[in-house]
């Protein structure tokens, strides 16, 4: 088998990848349907399963060549120091689905400007020139996807309470 | 000849030179900048395109794809960092030579080796095309899903060193294309009672996930690189004449990228692996291959940019994608009702020439804008990376909120953001998923769809030309576990 130098964290990720494809297995006459007197080829439950049974497979040998290299050179603490280290996204997540969830209330320009200029300040660039640049790029971003190539983003509940010819030009253009 | 003259007048549209404009440009601007590159920039860019006409939506996408690579040359010869990951390889003979004050040769040859190789490639399939169209009709389902099993098993072992991750990852693709109703006997698969997965994952979603959303968010957690302003030293007429000296190099180097570049599966990475192994064994100063070789950068440069043009006949001829952004583009020919496959060289050929002389006046501009503008691209290179991340992770939710304007997908992408996070941190293949996703799909309806002819299994492989890719299937296998037996008892013998 071949084998590549370790990389820590593998054997987690080997470890939530057995537990992932035994869930489907075990789920496999659950999740799909079996007609009697159905061709094989037909049935609904043969693609998946080939899927599952050859995840399954490599899964395994997977598993196998992580767990030699792992013997050889992983440690515990640096494998949980890494699986840390996978929860550190997650922060951005949740304002990426703030600002998806803001959208749709605060119209596509605000919510953008606010997520440029929060996220700058976050990032630690607090220089007046970073953060023009931030509002420049979202602003830029806004023009280019919604006012010009017209892509379809819901308007923002705020915009009802504008006065009758802005509310329509942002619901239009922002 | 009529068909390829006609086809010219699209270029009598403004629209169009604005597309190949924005294309061109963008790309080159986009590969430069280390950390970005063309597959996010294509996955951001997607969903506004559905909007646009066929050929300009596709034409932005091609400029893009076509011209990143040019662009991801300037910092991994300048700061020894590849714009974008096919650029690896130029980083070794270009960063040396930037160390001994050559950097402006290094760049005017790998610009020349680029152009020769997209240029090369073009003019290949433009000749090409009539051949293909005859071979095309010839296919039949069980040559298609031959040929896709073809692509996923190049995928497969086309990553060295990580083939078994690789088939776990192939095999994921195929069965997360499998979620949600099936179209035979309409019944849910692995939809566990939950309304959002009905529909299944929409692949641009994934892409965009495991693309552009993973890339913001290891760019969010990292720290900025501190990159000095790289100045450009050495004459540019230097470099073009050292370019015509190996011209050879660069003519294989081209030849090479055209036939991986079709080979669904294979792509950048092993065509500019052989050129410069062929480079380096038809060298009078093989000891120079990685200190600084003008044919090193040559033949990874020319072998590079001669693929994405190559790569687009298997998509076009077949509806078969070989790599990541071929597959974004096949989206975009479903959602303009272009089905990619023989029928489209039957009767929309003048379409088929028009995407090929598209990607000719890319190169041209492409071309222009880098000798005139180089000076002026070198300070994208220094645009802090914690802030490329903020800027992709706002033009992620433009991609994937403009499909449905779902907060599901969003959700959806974010998952598959955090878990791209998690295989490109552990140094995991991205692309075998979305091939997985892709080419499984189309193989379960080819599948389907030769039970009529189907006695036995020995009926996929009898006729000649899904025998053939049987027979290369083999052949390509057999090679792979000869070559890993005998890295196995080498190791052994050493140990």
């Amino acid at each position: 088998m071949e084998k590549k130098e370790y990389q820590t964290g593998n054997l987690v990720f080997v470890i939530i990848m057995l537990l992932f494809v035994s869930v489907l297995l075990i789920s496999i006459p659950y999740q799909t349907k079996w007609f009697d007197n159905v061709p094989l080829v037909k049935q609904p439950r043969l693609w998946p399963t080939f899927c599952i049974v050859g995840m399954t497979i490599f899964s395994v040998f997977y598993s196998f060549q992580i767990w030699q290299n792992y013997k050889i050179k992983g440690k515990i603490q640096s494998e949980l120091k890494e699986l840390q280290s996978w929860v550190k996204p997650f922060e951005f997540v949740v304002y990426f689905l703030l600002y998806v969830w803001l959208v749709p209330l605060a119209g596509y320009l605000l919510s953008t400007l606010l997520f440029f200029f929060l996220l700058t300040i976050r990032e630690g660039y607090r220089t007046l020139s970073m953060l023009l640049i931030s509002l420049a790029t979202g602003f830029g971003i806004v023009v280019a996807f919604k006012s010009l190539l017209k892509v379809k983003i819901s308007s923002g509940a705020i915009y009802e309470y504008l006065p009758d010819g802005w509310s329509t030009f942002f619901m239009i253009y922002f | 000849m009529d068909v390829i003259l006609s086809s010219f007048e699209i270029f009598l549209r403004w629209d169009v030179w604005v597309a190949i404009l924005i294309g061109s440009v963008g790309g080159v601007i986009i590969g430069a900048i280390p950390g970005v590159g063309p597959a996010v920039a294509i996955a951001i860019l997607l969903p506004a395109t559905y909007s646009m006409d066929p050929i300009i939506g596709i034409t932005v996408l091609l400029g893009i794809y076509g011209s990143a690579m040019y662009g991801g040359a300037i910092p991994a010869i300048l700061i020894n960092t590849p714009g974008t990951p096919v650029n690896a390889l130029t980083t070794y003979d270009g960063y040396s030579m930037t160390k001994d004050n050559k950097a402006r040769r290094a760049i005017t040859l790998a610009y020349w080796s680029s152009f020769t190789g997209g240029i090369f490639s073009i003019i290949a399939l433009i000749f090409m095309t009539s051949l293909i169209a005859k071979v095309a009709p010839l296919f039949g389902s069980r040559d298609i899903l031959m040929a896709a099993l073809l692509g996923l098993v190049l995928v497969v072992i086309s990553h060295r060193k990580q083939t078994v991750i690789a088939g776990m990852l192939v095999f994921f693709g195929m069965f997360i294309s499998t979620v949600g109703m099936e179209s035979v006997k309409y019944t849910k698969r692995f939809t566990f009672d939950q309304s959002w997965l009905l529909s299944g994952f929409d692949l641009i979603t994934v892409l965009l996930g495991l693309f552009a959303v993973s890339q913001a968010l290891i760019l969010l957690t990292g720290n900025d690189k501190k990159v000095p302003m790289p100045s450009l030293k050495g004459g540019k007429h230097e470099g073009f004449f050292g370019f015509i000296k190996y011209k050879t190099v660069a003519i294989i180097s081209s030849c090479m990228g055209v036939i991986m570049g079709i080979i669904p599966g294979v792509g950048e990475f092993l065509a500019q692996f052989f050129s410069y192994n062929i480079a380096r064994g038809i060298s009078k100063k093989p000891e120079r291959f990685g200190k600084g070789a003008p044919e090193g950068i040559i033949a990874a440069e020319a072998a590079n940019n001669a693929v994405p043009a190559a790569a687009m006949i298997p998509l076009l001829a077949l509806g078969i994608p070989g790599e990541a952004l071929t597959a974004m583009m096949l989206s975009v020919f479903y959602v303009h009702s272009i089905i990619p496959g023989p029928d489209l060289f039957e009767n929309h050929i003048d379409f088929v020439y028009g995407l090929y002389e598209s990607l000719f006046i890319i190169n041209i501009i492409v071309m222009i804008f880098l000798l005139v503008a180089t000076k002026s691209l070198l300070r994208i290179i220094q645009i802090p990376q914690r802030f490329l991340g903020i800027t992709i992770l706002g033009l992620s939710f433009v991609g994937v909120y403009t499909l449905r304007n779902s907060f599901v997908d969003c959700i959806m992408c974010a998952f598959f953001g955090i878990f791209g996070y998690v295989l490109k941190k552990l140094d995991l293949p991205i692309v075998p998923i979305i091939l997985g996703m892709v080419l499984g799909t189309i193989m379960e309806q080819k599948f389907r769809a030769s039970q009529a002819r189907i006695d036995n299994l020995f009926n996929y492989i009898d006729r000649p030309i899904s025998g053939t890719i049987f027979a290369i299937i083999v052949i390509a296998l057999s090679i792979h576990f000869w070559v890993v037996w005998r890295q196995y008892k080498k190791k052994k013998l050493i140990d």
